[in-house]
């Protein structure tokens, strides 16, 4: 991720800001009480780009860092809310599912964002790439072309590590292992 | 362990991994029939390395967690395996089979224990609110029963739960989706496809009773044991109603189909047809044959999936050869250019596997060409937006890669102007130019691209030829001239690209009545045009045939005559039928009748059946000059008949006050006249005279030639 740090403001602000924004955003969606809310992870992602691009427009110079960072708080956002829920606590309940109907063949249930987290820690230790691209296509909802674009690496590179970093993780999940 | 021992297992891990990654990508890079012995030849005697990649192979053709649609989902309540045990529709959920983006499926067991019945049941995620499913069931229970086919599950019943779902309950089906059921059994590439037909039969079928799925897609095709198929969920979509929300405008939108096998139509959220299917079953075959989607990106959102859908389909290849000239027909972004229905599409793969020729047939460059030639002839912006677009378009990704980093404004800017820009190739030129607005009011917001970013002057220059279209000429006049400020400030811009330009403000001042004007401009994107290596572009030959026109209007005939025939030199068929139907009109106004009347006929030969079926536009230009070259030959009753229908077909297509209804209008008013009847000419003449006033203004020649008939017909 080059040189693409923000000309006023710190990560750390960024991080902080961004987290009370997204868990802002997540905590009104489930007053909403709808009974079965899904929403892809882009939409609050943008969401929150556009609410803090029009507020603090002069600090985040850079759309590409800001994504990205947004996307690693999203990871961060989801699993505390799980891990929240696991302690027992009331309310939080959060998941990220996968499409699996009707071809059932993983487990035809969804993959517990804690799992996911622990899966991406070990592939980042195995290739740091390739992890960046697993946690920005799935926590940031972001396309191939648009992570080439944030890693500043081809889309071609991008799509390679999607497809085995996908194959990966799947590999890890079947019952075989 | 020790640390030193530690970063040694780390090192050894991360070495193991590089060198599974690298067979991993040489084999995923081929076509999956080749991959064992890639495999194998990479992984020489490492047994263990060659069954971890075939694994990792495995998981990647199948793809079971299809990452990319991953969402988060808020309020766990709903959690699916909770449903379990719970009654709807006197069955029992005894288990779940499988979860989407729509809901979930269960497997159900009759309560009332009268027989051992197994159903497949399918809940509804419904986020707007519950909808009347059980009586839109009752009302469709006809048309769903006609839906009886072998190869298609039943749909037994539907209906609402207490929760306020929608429920579907279908006949149970054993067995696995098509692409898993072809690459467990190895099928070779004409089991594939004669496994496939079936698939054909059972859309043909439904097709027959009106019913279109909308959301084929491997998932809905199973195969059982037997090798039979079966097709899930049809009529579902039917009984679901319309598709939800404007997935232009809103980020994250829900969406009833699935985007990978969407047909560029239903990407747009317009009118899906028996072509929608069509294309679908184009993305799943290819994926059936090849192992793979052709499009390599799962795109999240609506425009990106429709950004790919329309891209250039000549280098789809699945398989090679002329099942690729089946795919890419089945996979034209244009329904109009696709197999006509399930059938023929079945046809063509029939012949192939019977060894006979099929009807598809490569996209040649002549049909490229005739395609941009028709546009122009249609009187249509697309053919310059699109050719624009694509020249600036370049210039824009190397600026954006200079700056190095990413634009939001730019990239929202960038996808309104292309959604436009196909708006505008559809004649919804109201449409367009709303989308064109937002477009550069956006870009004009921008802190440093004001309105010189290339998606800025793009957006610009096709606002300037909608207002040119829609008559507003001094709208289009300084717009078209900014565009060419701007685009002449372009480093390294190509020469044929300011040709485009000029060859559009040579339009609006031709419109407009400036003569003189347009002629110059004209010239000048000649010279440019021939400067930039003699290109023989659809482009320039667009430009030739307006520069004709324009010296026809001032009836200087054996000029425009001659600019025609360089047109008529270079083109083929249909294209030329086009051509030669101008030549015919020049002709005609020059009173070379005998010469006309024998172009007009060669006309008709060669594009006269094409025409007839490619759309109100050209239909209108192309019929419009028959009936008035008839007029001219004295065939009065003939060019009535031939106009009205015209007539018919351009008020359904243009507003009220739109100039190129009111050529019709002025065409058939003269038409009447020379059959005695000023009653009905006089209203067609005067409503054209008043168009044309309001258009071009008093003095434009067109507007005098209409009041001109006009008073005639009223004396």
């Amino acid at each position: 991720m080059a040189d693409v740090r923000p000309e006023g403001g710190s990560t750390e602000e960024l991080a902080a800001i961004l987290y009370d924004e997204l868990s802002a955003i997540a905590h009104r969606l489930r007053r909403s009480e709808r009974p079965d809310h899904t929403l892809e992870t882009s939409a609050l992602v943008h969401e929150a780009f556009l609410r803090l691009a029009t507020e603090q427009a002069a600090a985040w110079q850079s759309r590409a860092y800001f994504l990205a960072a947004a996307a690693t708080t999203m990871r961060r956002v989801l699993v505390n809310y799980a891990r929240a829920r696991n302690a027992g606590k009331r309310g939080a309940n959060f998941r990220t599912t996968l499409v699996t109907m009707p071809d059932a063949t993983v487990s035809g249930d969804a993959l517990d964002v804690l799992v996911l987290d622990d899966l991406l820690d070990r592939l980042a230790g195995l290739d740091e790439r390739q992890a960046q691209v697993l946690e920005l296509r799935v926590f940031g909802g972001f396309e191939v072309d648009e992570v080439a674009g944030i890693l500043e690496v081809s889309s071609r590179t991008v799509k390679r590590d999607w497809r085995f970093a996908k194959a990966w993780v799947a590999c890890q999940l079947s019952p075989a292992n | 362990m020790s640390a030193e021992s530690g970063e040694l297992a780390e090192a050894a891990a991360r070495e193991r991994w590089r060198r599974v990654r690298a067979v991993f990508d040489q084999a995923a890079d081929e076509r999956p029939e080749l991959s064992e012995a890639i495999v194998a030849g990479a992984a020489g005697d490492d047994e263990a390395l060659r069954a971890e990649v075939l694994t990792l192979l495995a998981a990647f053709r199948r793809d079971p967690l299809r990452l990319e649609d991953a969402r988060l989902e808020v309020g766990g309540s709903d959690d699916g395996v909770e449903r379990i045990g719970a009654t709807v529709a006197s069955y029992r959920l005894a288990r779940l089979l499988g979860r989407g983006g729509m809901g979930a499926v269960y497997e159900g067991v009759r309560t009332d224990g009268a027989f051992e019945h197994r159903v497949a049941i399918k809940l509804i995620r419904s986020p707007d609110g519950s909808r009347d499913i059980a009586a839109r069931f009752r009302r469709e229970r006809q048309i769903l029963a006609a839906l009886e086919h072998r190869n298609i599950a039943r749909l037994l019943d539907g209906g609402t739960t207490e929760r306020g779902e929608p429920f579907f309950v279908m006949e149970y089906v054993e067995g696995s989706p098509i692409t898993t059921f072809c690459e467990a059994g190895r099928l070779s590439v004409d089991e594939r496809l004669r496994l496939f037909r079936q698939v054909f039969a059972a859309v043909g079928h439904a097709h027959g009773k009106l019913i279109v799925h909308r959301d084929l897609k491997p998932a809905n095709i199973l195969v059982g044991n037997d090798g039979s198929v079966k097709l899930l969920d049809f009529g579902v979509a039917k009984l679901l109603g319309a598709q939800d929300g404007d997935e232009l405008t809103t980020i994250g939108s829900s969406r009833r189909f699935t985007p990978e096998y969407a047909s560029p139509e239903q990407l747009r959220d317009e009118p899906i047809s028996a072509a929608s299917d069509v294309y679908a079953l184009g993305v799943v075959l290819f994926e059936v044959l090849s192992g793979r989607r052709p499009y390599d990106v799962a795109s999240r959102s609506p425009v990106a999936a429709l950004r790919e859908a329309e891209a250039d389909v000549t280098r789809l290849s699945a398989v090679g050869g002329e099942v690729d000239e089946i795919l890419r027909k089945a996979m034209r972004a244009d329904p109009a250019v696709r197999y006509r229905s399930v059938e023929q599409f079945d046809d063509d793969v029939r012949r192939y596997l019977a060894g006979l020729p099929i009807s598809a047939r490569p996209d040649s460059l002549g049909y490229r060409t005739g395609k941009f030639v028709r546009r122009h002839l249609a009187g249509l912006a697309a053919a310059v937006a699109v050719s624009l677009a694509a020249v600036l378009l370049l210039v824009q990704a190397r600026r954006a890669s200079e700056a190095q980093r990413w634009d939001s404004t730019v990239d929202v800017a960038a996808s309104l102007q292309q959604l436009a820009a196909m708006k505008m190739g559809r004649g919804d030129v109201v449409d367009a130019d709303a989308l064109l607005r937002q477009a550069t009011t956006l870009c004009r917001t921008h802190p440093r691209w004001a309105d010189q970013s290339p998606t800025c002057v793009l957006a610009m220059h096709d606002l300037g030829v909608s207002a040119l279209w829609r008559g507003d000429l001094a709208a289009a006049d300084s717009l078209v001239r900014r565009v060419l400020a701007i685009a002449r400030g372009f480093p390294g811009i190509k020469p044929a690209l300011i040709a485009g330009i000029l060859s559009d403000l040579a339009q609006v001042r031709d419109a407009a009545g400036d003569y003189p004007g347009a002629e110059r401009l004209y010239r000048e994107s000649s010279d440019l045009f021939t400067q930039d290596g003699a290109d023989p572009s659809a482009r320039r030959f667009s430009m030739l045939g307006w520069f004709a026109l324009c010296l026809e209007r001032q009836g200087r005939l054996p000029e425009a005559d001659s600019l025609v025939h360089i047109e008529l030199a270079s083109t083929r068929g249909f294209d030329q039928g086009v051509v030669l139907m101008h030549l015919a009109w020049i002709h005609a106004q020059e009173h070379r009748l005998d010469l006309a009347r024998d172009e007009a006929r060669r006309a008709q030969a060669l594009a006269g059946s094409v025409v007839a079926d490619t759309g109100a536009l050209l239909y209108v230009r192309f019929t419009g000059i028959i009936g008035a070259l008839q007029l001219k030959l004295g065939d009065v009753d003939g060019a009535i008949a031939q106009l009205r229908d015209v007539m018919t077909v351009a008020s359904g297509r243009y507003a009220a006050d739109d100039p190129r209804l009111a050529e019709v209008q002025e065409a058939l008013g003269d038409a009447w006249l020379a059959k005695q009847r000023p009653d009905s000419a006089a209203p067609l003449l005067a409503a054209a005279a008043a168009t044309f006033q309001r258009r071009f203004g008093p003095t434009h020649p067109q507007t005098i030639a209409a009041r001109h008939d006009a008073e005639q017909a009223g004396r």
